[in-house]
């Protein structure tokens, strides 16, 4: 059964190439009949809504369209539970589940107000005054993977270096996401309370790394040209800066004796502004080599905005990176 | 008094383990060294449970008990100063590090509570033991 998914993935992968589908992300779904396994295939876009299913076969079984804040743009001919954003529609009430909370196309607004939002952080920020808005009412550039406020390095910073480095929208969200995706990712997931087994081993690959254990990543990239592989790649280089003498057994542990009870201390780009402005510069030289010859944007005129970036409260970093967004559109 | 080390030992260890080796949220590790945790000290854990050995070994079984209760009082406070992100990211990481590893999570709260339950017993025993003297 196994193998025979992993075939019809590939087969999926060149399918969509073949269509020159708006397709960034396949996945597999297999639903249970009751008498026989029926396997279908989920064809998300750069934000994860699904946008059409296929069967074993290649055939069309549905299509959606999305208006930005998630509304369907045509009556739904066959309803899925996955629809806007990848996220489950609840059938009586029409609102997405977003894992912290519940969201409403119909109005662009979450049910709930955002806890995690912190009052000093917004004030830099108008747009996050308001505790209900979804991705700072800014939805054709932004992705809000759970209800929660959006990540700065793997997603925020990595989408919009991308996208300097000359890939379009789409593509720099894709990239993105597969960054952002390898710590949300169970499979892949640094987290574990154990100093052995499966944990150490997903840090070690994933998180952890060491340099040839990057460069057979990079290597897998070459291989495949897929984003997912990219983002990947740019996880592990970009991790390999603010986990500078750490193991993977371990894991960010010993950083207690320096910061405390705060042991994520080291993931925050404040916390090493000056390890942050390197690695950065880091992603950068690596999104070019990917793009090939599609260089847009000098590093000098990226340097100020991302020092900036680097340097400041959460609530500042999207202000940051909207002033950036604009730099780049105006090269 | 060196039970109640080995036990301030165990604990650090759990809530190094519940901070999922640093990727998760650091409540265990502070609500672990409650009272002392509010300072935010790392060493937290160990100076509680030490000092509550002490207490249990010079006979104090009134402050010992009183240190319990400040143990349970004060860890959502200390919880509240503490915490390193906002609360609904620290929660939902509390979360995934238990659905990622349920069983170890019961073996670090039977920990735990075993220690509870050992210290109530002492306190509880030494204090009706002063009474009848």
């Amino acid at each position: 059964m196994r193998q025979s998914v992993t075939t019809s993935i590939t087969r999926l992968r060149l399918l969509s190439v073949v269509l020159g589908l708006c397709v960034s992300r396949c996945s597999v779904a297999v639903a249970q009949a009751q008498t026989q396994d029926t396997v279908i295939y989920y064809h998300t876009d750069a934000i994860g809504s699904v946008r059409m299913i296929t069967d074993a076969n290649g055939q069309v079984i549905a299509r959606y369209d999305y208006l930005p804040f998630g509304e369907s743009w045509a009556p739904l001919s066959n309803r899925d539970v996955r629809q806007f954003a990848g996220k489950e529609r609840d059938a009586e009430t029409g609102l997405d589940y977003f894992g912290a909370r519940y969201y409403s196309s119909a109005i662009g607004r979450f049910t709930t107000a955002d806890s995690a939002v912190v009052l000093s952080d917004t004030l830099q920020s108008p747009q996050r005054w308001n505790k209900y808005t979804y991705v700072s009412n800014n939805p054709m550039r932004k992705v809000d993977p759970d209800g929660r406020w959006e990540r700065d390095v793997h997603y925020e910073l990595t989408r919009v270096l991308a996208e300097a480095a000359g890939f379009g929208a789409d593509e720099a969200a894709h990239i993105a996401r597969a960054d952002q995706f390898t710590d949300d990712n169970p499979a892949t997931s640094p987290m574990g309370m154990l100093p052995f087994g499966e944990a150490v081993e997903r840090r070690a690959r994933w998180h952890f790394t060491a340099g040839p254990r990057r460069r057979e990543l990079w290597t897998q990239f070459k291989s495949t040209g897929s984003f997912d592989d990219l983002g990947i790649f740019l996880h592990a280089e970009q991790d390999s800066f603010s986990h500078v003498g750490f193991s993977a057994r371990f894991g960010q542990v010993p950083s207690f004796v320096v910061n405390g009870t705060d042991l994520k201390a080291v993931d925050k780009t404040a916390h090493k502004p000056e390890r942050a402005d390197a690695m950065a510069r880091d992603t950068y030289a690596w999104l070019l080599k990917a793009s090939g010859s599609r260089m847009r944007v000098h590093w000098s005129v990226l340097e100020p905005y991302v020092r900036r970036f680097n340097r400041a409260l959460p609530g500042e970093k999207d202000r940051i990176l909207e002033e950036l967004e604009r730099q780049i559109g105006d090269q | 008094m060196v039970v109640f080390l080995i036990y301030g030992m165990a604990l650090f260890a759990a809530g190094i383990m519940l901070s999922g080796m640093g990727e998760g949220p650091n409540w265990g590790f502070i609500a672990f060294g409650s009272p002392v945790s509010v300072t935010g000290l790392v060493f937290s854990i160990l100076a509680v449970w030490l000092l509550f050995g002490f207490l249990l070994a010079a006979n104090f079984y009134g402050w010992a008990a009183a240190l319990l209760i400040a143990h349970y009082v004060m860890a959502p406070v200390a919880v509240m100063l503490n915490h390193a992100n906002s609360w609904q990211e620290e929660w939902l990481l509390l979360m995934k590090i238990v659905q990622l590893d349920p069983m170890t999570t019961v073996v670090l709260l039977l920990i735990y509570a075993s220690g509870q339950i050992l210290a109530w017993y002492w306190v509880i025993a030494g204090l009706s033991h002063s009474r009848t003297a």
